[in-house]
């Protein structure tokens, strides 16, 4: 394995979270936030996001027309504040969606799974 | 000793540097706000006002500046697909190898007692001229590329093979291949008599075959005939190549390149010397043509899965 590259589990472990990120990031962007105020809210719900990772993606979903973003000042010095757009709150309303059917239907395989396993040790 | 600020200012200028001009400055007036951000809450957390040491741990942790500069950038168009830069890698190399093998041999041989002279002019000339072919091999790539990115290839759902089913055989063709082969074998073997029927009397001796090539080299040629003849026929009765027919051909495939080559080199096949001279070169095209056809074979069955990689399969 060349020097400096993850562990093949840790490379797994963050494609996955890295699949639900923007689902995530989207969720805390009804109204108006601006990056670490954002990664706060994220992981005062249990969702760390490191930070490097959190805000080039607010800039990348700007650039695809999901968020909107506007120069504000408020109680300190100014920040870019982000939301989202009726473009990105479609998105929202889709990818939730298909997150409620992929929950369901991995919870499903993994309940199944687990009772499979049971099965065969019982056969022993 | 640099304060807390200066660390972060100096390591946003180090991502800016690297961003498209036209985003540079806003994107780098934002990270350095979050960047703050972040150490402040950080020294909140730690219960100690922000310091260098803290400051650089923050800035470590989110990303060397190239790799921050990339999240940032919009996704260019790729150059060289994952699935192809195996091959490209090869390619490339592999002619510049090829380059190298062809000039390198007769530059050493030209001036002996001088090797190590030619071999600097060598190198100065062909050796770092052969590069032009990966050049050339990149700047192909970057215009299809472009090509790919500008003109996305067509959806999934419009897919259709690319090629018709290469196992299938067009016996039609086969039936004109088979009545050309046939003539071609009748001149070779009734050489003699054609040349003495329909030539000049002067020039009515010069396809005789020499006496000596007939035992041998008649047999084996024959023998060749035969055994392309039988495998061709179950080909053209079954109507498609199957995996033992397609290692039969590629085997007297071999043996054909074989034949030809100890033709060319071997024995004399007619008493007259142009004859001979004329027929050895033909053969010679012929050979070279044969190896032409071999290798591509060998590529073609190299490509195809096989059912060897699934020997250690379970049953269930």
């Amino acid at each position: 394995m060349p020097p400096n590259t993850p562990p093949p589990d840790d490379k797994l472990e963050q494609e996955l979270r890295r699949g639900v990120i923007v689902l995530a990031a989207l969720s805390q962007l009804q109204g108006w936030q601006y990056g670490y105020s954002l990664r706060q809210s994220l992981a005062a719900r249990g969702m760390e996001i490191e930070e490097g990772t959190l805000y080039p993606l607010l800039r990348r979903l700007e650039g695809q027309s999901l968020l909107v973003s506007e120069w504000r000042i408020e109680d300190g010095p100014p920040r870019r504040y982000y939301k989202l757009s009726p473009a990105g709150r479609a998105l929202y309303g889709r990818l939730v969606g298909n997150w409620n059917a992929l929950v369901e239907t991995v919870g499903g395989l993994i309940a199944d799974d687990g009772a499979g396993s049971k099965r065969k040790k019982d056969s022993r | 000793m640099m304060t807390p600020d200066a660390v972060v200012e100096a390591y946003v200028s180090d991502v800016a540097r690297r961003l498209p001009r036209a985003k540079r400055n806003d994107v780098a007036l934002e990270l350095q706000a979050l960047l703050r951000d972040e150490l402040q809450g950080k020294a909140e957390m730690s219960g100690r006002a922000a310091d260098e040491a803290m400051a650089l741990e923050l800035v470590r942790a989110f990303g060397a500046p190239e790799e921050v500069a990339e999240r940032y950038r919009p996704a260019g168009f790729t150059i060289i697909p994952a699935t192809r830069s195996a091959r490209f890698a090869a390619v490339a190399l592999g002619g510049v190898v090829l380059q190298w093998l062809g000039t390198l041999p007769t530059a050493l041989l030209k001036e002996p007692g001088r090797e190590l002279v030619m071999l600097g002019a060598w190198w100065l000339t062909y050796g770092l001229g052969a590069l032009w072919w990966p050049g050339f091999m990149v700047t192909a790539a970057i215009a299809g590329g472009w090509v790919r990115h500008r003109w996305p290839p067509a959806p999934v759902s419009t897919w259709r093979p690319s090629s018709r089913d290469r196992d299938e055989i067009n016996r039609t063709t086969w039936v004109i291949s088979s009545i050309a082969a046939a003539f071609g074998i009748a001149a070779l073997v009734g050489a003699p008599w054609w040349a003495k029927n329909f030539l000049p009397p002067a020039a009515a001796g010069v396809f005789e075959y020499d006496a000596d090539f007939l035992p041998l080299g008649g047999a084996v040629v024959v023998a060749m005939w035969t055994l392309t003849a039988v495998s061709c026929a179950i080909v053209f009765f079954e109507g498609r190549w199957r995996a033992l027919t397609r290692q039969i051909d590629l085997a007297a495939t071999l043996l054909w390149f074989a034949v030809l080559t100890w033709l060319v080199v071997g024995p004399r096949i007619f008493v007259n010397d142009a004859a001979d001279e004329a027929a050895k070169f033909w053969m010679g095209v012929v050979a070279a043509m044969v190896a032409i056809d071999l290798a591509v074979k060998i590529y073609r069955q190299m490509q195809r899965p096989r059912a060897v990689a699934l020997a250690g399969i379970v049953k269930t």
